[in-house]
């Protein structure tokens, strides 16, 4: 089953950045790059964001999944 | 022009990579072994990637694209013969000396998540929905809301106008809870066989840039040998909720982001 991430067309940068953006280890380098920049990359991909108040926004009201992990 | 160079780690991982693999991918991989662990990194110009210059250049996404294509890249080719525990965009270290120091610092914690990971695959899927098909679809299928209809047709306007406003209502009521019950059927029956799974937050459309909505925004990490049963339920799942305008998007095996348990130390 490998190769499919390289291959597939269907994995749009959003899925890679979906996760080594937000997921991963967090264990911190030397340098530190600080997270509102790289939100602000994220997000700025598709919106293009200009203002920081949009980009609140969207920080401020993350959307929920409405399903649970039935324990 | 400043020649400085600095490292930017992938991942770790147990097994000494392949770095003639690795050669066709990227120039200047290399593999920093500590403790029985392996971290594969890089040599990157200070030009690019101090703390100033990344910031910069992570504005420009001609740059940025082929990086992040590059990170995902060179981890997914280390996954294919070892078990690596991925990390985020950026890590940067100035010299080996400390990724050593790292990798000691953390190597239980490292053994530990490479131990459970070992023979496992994380797969993604976000399900997408096209909330007017599945509407239509809600109210063909509810009883309740066709006998409305039957009513509304035989009323004054005054009991058809309340009337109305109850279907309206009924309708936003049986989507939702429809919605739900789909989603979590979903979810489950792609749980079962799952040795672990997280439900993430949903992305907005102005991110997604789909037309329909994201309901679903979910990962597994599953054993090998089940990965084919695990495509066989998506496949038998989108049969089934096509009709009702869901959406699934899958892909995979990706590094186990969702399913890295460390924290960081003080």
């Amino acid at each position: 089953m490998d190769d499919v991430i390289t291959k597939s067309k269907n994995v749009t940068l959003l899925e890679v950045l979906d996760r080594i953006l937000n997921k991963g280890v967090v264990i911190s380098g030397d340098l530190v790059i600080s997270v509102a920049d790289i939100d602000l990359v994220y997000l700025g991909l598709k919106l293009l964001l200009s203002s920081v108040e949009t980009m609140e926004k969207y920080r401020g009201a993350p959307i929920y999944s409405p399903y649970q992990e039935p324990s | 022009m400043n020649n400085t160079e600095l490292i930017y780690l992938y991942c770790i991982t147990d097994k000494t990579p392949d770095l003639k693999e690795m050669d066709k991918l990227s120039e200047n991989i290399f593999s920093i072994n500590s403790n029985g662990l392996y971290a594969v990194a890089k040599y990157v110009p200070e030009a690019e990637f101090s703390e100033e210059n990344l910031k910069q250049n992570l504005a420009d996404m001609n740059w940025f694209e082929p990086q992040v294509r590059e990170h995902i890249r060179i981890i997914s080719e280390i996954m294919k013969s070892s078990t690596v525990i991925p990390f985020k965009f950026g890590i940067i270290y100035n010299n080996e000396k400390n990724i050593k120091k790292m990798i000691d610092n953390y190597s239980k914690e490292f053994k530990e998540n490479i131990n459970y990971l070992k023979n496992k695959e994380e797969w993604s899927v976000k399900i997408y929905c096209d909330l007017e098909k599945f509407n239509n679809m809600i109210i063909k299928d509810n009883n309740e809301i066709n006998q409305l209809d039957n009513e509304i047709r035989q009323s004054s306007p005054g009991k058809a106008y309340i009337l109305k406003k109850k279907r309206k209502d009924l309708i936003i009521k049986e989507n939702e809870r429809k919605l739900n019950e789909y989603g979590q059927n979903c979810f489950n029956d792609l749980k079962k066989v799952s040795d672990s799974t997280k439900i993430n937050n949903l992305l907005p459309k102005e991110v997604t840039e789909k037309q329909n909505d994201m309901i679903l925004n979910s990962a597994y990490l599953i054993t090998k040998d089940k990965v084919k049963n695990f495509v066989n339920i998506i496949e038998k799942l989108r049969n089934i909720y096509e009709a009702y305008g869901l959406e699934f998007d899958n892909s995979g095996p990706w590094p186990s982001y969702n399913f890295i348990n460390i924290k960081e130390k003080e």
